[in-house]
């Protein structure tokens, strides 16, 4: 057999036993031996496959895998993965499933924890390697895996890691995880991530408990509401001085592929909310924008004083919110920090005692970059249409590390998949068609 | 020598004694809500009223302790004295020391001339001086010059019962002619201060309702009511200290020139010492001294007491609150009506865009004051300048709320207030005290405002 995609044909039964080898392993984060197995499974995988193969132990996470292989051009791509089990939105694992995870094989799906995010994605680029090797002896570009067992969401390990070993390569392109199918069945790619500042803002009061009859003694719950809807206004326009200064807009070009984007799980998050309206009642086209395209800030909570159901004369000895500004390129969290202390202290809010507590940088990849584009020459081969290109994902992800090559999120899930969830799965004609995707991304990528 | 110089010798060979019936008293724990120490204090008065020949009462209040109703009859006229038992827990909850050597809330020492416990001054020394003072006349002449009734409460919350149920029930046992409340310590120029009124509040929870569950915040496009809250509180009052809802000030008493001159031009400046205490630089909008003073007694104003959406902690939670609340509460001068100040706050919230907003009423009472130039401050001030070398002043009203107004609208009687208390005392915290220099001359100066109301004529009837 010569087509690498009859071979996958071919041999898909095997590779969708040694998925389900790597779904046993109990990768949870909670869980350092199920960590350490994943490791070592996958860098003997990779090597078996004639990749120069790192197992990097790092104090503060688990390992980091970094395997390189060269290729017949001068065509250089990145896999970026994670091996662990995605238990961020449901917390620790069910313990009956911390060390022994048996993945379910139907007719049609592959259910088990982790398989949906990232297991599956990691092993159909891993598949469409061998693929390529099997059938052509060689790969069509040089192909790396940097594969993360992450400890958060964002982890602060792997910046220098992405400096020393990936930047050095210059990669024409990053395959990234996650990209599922919508609900009409379309194949998606996310070109960018959203970033986010995440701060404390503390506005600090008396240094004893006053009762509430002294009324002429400041008030810090006071200070930090008018200082927090000096932020933003009922029309949901950040109005701090150069908040919008550094967002690059959409072109008319990503402007038309929001159009194409599936909103029947807006619809659905919509009813589930219970709420009946969007911010600003707003509808249809000028949601997805705000939800892919708008920068925008968020109260995530708000604590100042008595939460008891009784009467409390007290003045708060301070108060607190948790902020998120949520960015999009090119704003970068650090000048956004600056210039809200710069705002607050115009105002006169100079006291409120700003704490970052979480950040990353956003990052979008040009749509019209030519290793995108062979991406959507590659899917038309497999899905027979290009995918629908989501110009911004509407998380938070380290894409921006790898600035400026291009990043595509493509993945082998899709939107019933139910990540995180007990139910988790994908289904086997993903999986074979994900592997095909990979092949001819990498044969597509090399012949630019 | 004439009865009341009697009376005051009694109260000066009596001293001792009545100083260790204070230790007593302070030492028991009636903190409100805590049934045994409360019970305690309610035998202790009891007895106390009882051991001087009164009438006693106990009368059982919905929501409430038991108060204990303390009555001497006696001709021509009658005051009403009105104090509590429990020990104002409302503020600063009590806290006991770890260390030993630390003052616990209910020690009862009496230290350089200090007698130290929670609720010495607030408010069961202020009790005692009256009850002192009707024994020392009793035992001097063998009765009290005017008829006595003493109301002592035992609170559960800070609001108290319903009070207009309790007075709807009691009023026939409690009328007389005027009534003596007890808020008005000495100021920081150490003059006994007379509280001509007090506050009233509207205590209100916003509850700003969103999403039923929690979203990630990746959802900018869902409606998030701790922003909603946000808005709608800056709506309601901005930094200028302005109340912005309609109609908010349309009944606050205006200030008369007499009431001018007998009260505000006499307030003395106690806030640089307050904020010295309180670690703070300034009060509100720059002001400080006297234009504080006035300001913290005329304005009506809005505090927020509560804020709380999403999750409280150190954990970066990356979700929008399922709903936002907050603890308000508006302190009223007269003649605002908390009932009428809801009504606005309501309508205002419908016209800005907040009807859906929830408003839970928590507590209010109205404010009272009584003007000066009447004849009950007349004569309490004419009875002060004999015990007092360096005179009393009128306050306002006391800053803090109260339940005047309920008991002047059922008893048509006025009401002044005053304590035993000074700018030092420490209220509602284990270093609380009263000086014994304090109490004795307040024990004289009730045993001197019987006589007054004994001797006075026809303008205190004329109400």
């Amino acid at each position: 057999v010569s087509d690498p995609f009859e071979y996958v044909d071919q041999h898909f039964e095997a590779y969708v036993a040694e998925l389900a080898d790597f779904c046993r392993l109990p990768s949870w984060g909670v869980n350092p031996d199920g960590m350490r197995a994943a490791a070592d499974w996958l860098s003997g995988r990779l090597a078996r496959r004639g990749f120069a193969t790192d197992c990097i132990d790092r104090a503060d996470s688990f390992p980091l895998i970094w395997a390189r292989r060269a290729g017949a051009s001068r065509c250089r791509i990145v896999c970026f993965d994670h091996y662990e089990i995605a238990d961020h939105a449901t917390g620790a694992p069910p313990p009956e499933l911390l060390t022994h995870l048996e993945p379910g094989i139907s007719r049609d799906r592959l259910s088990c924890r982790g398989v949906a995010d990232d297991k599956g994605t990691l092993l159909a680029r891993l598949h469409a390697v061998d693929a390529l090797l099997a059938t052509r002896g060689e790969l069509p570009c040089e192909v790396a895996f940097l594969l993360e067992g992450k400890r958060q969401v964002s982890d602060p390990t792997l910046p220098p890691y992405v400096e020393r070993l990936v930047k050095p390569l210059v990669p024409d392109l990053i395959l990234w995880e996650t990209g599922p199918k919508d609900e009409r069945e379309r194949p998606t790619v996310s070109l960018g991530a959203k970033g986010f500042l995440y701060t404390e803002i503390l506005a600090p009061g008396a240094a004893v408990q006053l009762p509430s009859r002294l009324n002429v003694f400041p008030n810090p719950a006071w200070d930090l509401t008018w200082a927090l809807g000096s932020l933003k206004d009922r029309d949901e326009r950040v109005l701090v001085d150069g908040f919008y200064d550094a967002v690059r807009s959409f072109t008319a070009e990503e402007e038309h592929l929001l159009d194409e984007i599936d909103t029947s799980d807006l619809g659905r998050t919509l009813e589930q909310s219970e709420l009946g309206r969007f911010v600003l009642g707003e509808r249809g086209r000028e949601v997805v924008h705000r939800l892919f395209g708008e920068p925008s800030v968020t109260i995530c909570a708000l604590e100042s004083g008595d939460a008891g159901p009784d009467v409390r004369v007290a003045i708060p000895r301070r108060a607190r919110a948790k902020v998120e500004f949520r960015l999009v390129a090119d704003q970068e969290p650090f000048d956004i920090l600056d210039k809200v202390r710069v705002h607050f202290g115009r105002l006169g809010f100079e006291d409120l005692q700003i704490t970052v507590m979480g950040h990353s940088t956003p990052y979008a990849s040009p749509v019209t970059d030519p290793f995108i584009q062979a991406v959507q020459r590659a899917a038309v081969r497999v899905y027979g249409q290009p995918m629908v290109v989501k110009p911004n994902s509407t998380g938070m992800s380290q894409k921006y590390l790898f600035r400026p090559s291009p990043t595509a999120g493509i993945g082998v899930e899709y939107w019933g998949s139910h990540a995180e969830r007990p139910d988790e799965h994908i289904r086997l004609e993903d999986y074979r068609q994900g592997i095909k995707q990979v092949i001819a991304t990498l044969q597509e990528a090399a012949a630019v | 020598m004439n009865d009341i110089d009697r009376v005051e010798a009694y109260i000066d060979a009596n001293f001792d004694r009545f100083l260790t019936e204070v230790q007593e008293l302070c030492r028991i724990p009636s903190i409100g809500g805590d049934d045994a120490g409360m019970a305690q204090a309610e035998r202790w008065l009891v007895d106390k009223y009882q051991r001087i020949g009164m009438r006693v009462e106990v009368l059982n209040v919905a929501d409430s302790h038991p108060f204990v109703l303390g009555e001497e009859p006696g001709p021509p006229r009658s005051v009403l004295f009105w104090n509590h038992y429990d020990i104002a827990n409302f503020t600063n909850p009590v806290v006991y020391p770890e260390n030993a050597y630390e003052r616990g809330p209910f020690s009862g020492d009496i230290v350089d001339g200090k007698l130290y416990a929670r609720g010495s001054t607030d408010d069961k020394g202020t009790l005692l001086a009256r009850v002192h003072a009707v024994e020392a006349w009793k035992a001097v002449t063998g009765r009290s010059p005017v008829g006595v009734k003493f109301l002592t409460v035992g609170k559960r919350t800070v609001a108290g019962p319903n009070w207009a149920q309790f007075l709807d029930a009691y009023h026939p046992l409690l009328g007389a002619d005027c009534c003596i409340w007890e808020a008005g310590a000495r100021d920081e120029q150490d003059r006994q201060v007379i509280t001509l009124g007090h506050k009233g509040y509207l205590y209100v929870e916003l509850v700003v309702p969103g999403t039923k569950r929690t979203w990630p915040s990746r959802y900018t496009i869902l409606p998030n009511p701790a922003w909603r809250l946000t808005w709608l509180l800056g709506r309601l009052k901005g930094p200028d200290e302005r109340v912005l809802i309609r109609d908010f000030y349309s009944d606050v008493r205006p200030l008369s020139e007499v009431s001018k001159t007998l009260t505000y031009d006499r307030l003395a400046d106690d806030i640089g010492v307050l904020l010295e205490e309180a670690g703070l630089q300034s009060a509100i909008l720059g002001i400080s001294g006297h234009a504080a003073q006035v300001r913290l007694y005329t304005e009506p104003t809005l505090a927020i007491c509560g804020l709380q959406a999403g999750l409280p902690g150190e954990r970066m939670d990356l979700v929008l609150p399922p709903e936002a609340r907050a603890k308000l509460e508006f302190r009223l001068v007269p003649d605002q009506d908390p009932l009428k100040i809801l009504g606005a706050l309501q309508s205002y919230l419908r016209d800005i865009g907040f009807g859906d907003v929830e408003v839970r009423v928590l507590g209010q009472s109205a404010p009272y004051a009584v003007e000066p130039d009447t004849w009950l401050p007349r004569l309490v001030m004419r009875a002060a300048e004999r015990v007092y070398p360096e005179g009393a002043v009128f306050a306002p009203m006391a800053i803090g709320f109260g339940d005047r107004h309920q008991f002047h609208h059922w008893l048509h009687a006025p009401i002044v207030g005053f304590a035993v208390g000074y700018a030092g005392y420490r209220i509602e915290t284990n270093e609380e005290h009263i000086r014994v220099e304090d109490y004795r001359q307040q024990t004289k100066w009730v045993a001197g405002i019987l006589a007054q109301l004994a001797r006075s004529g026809a303008d205190c009837d004329s109400g």
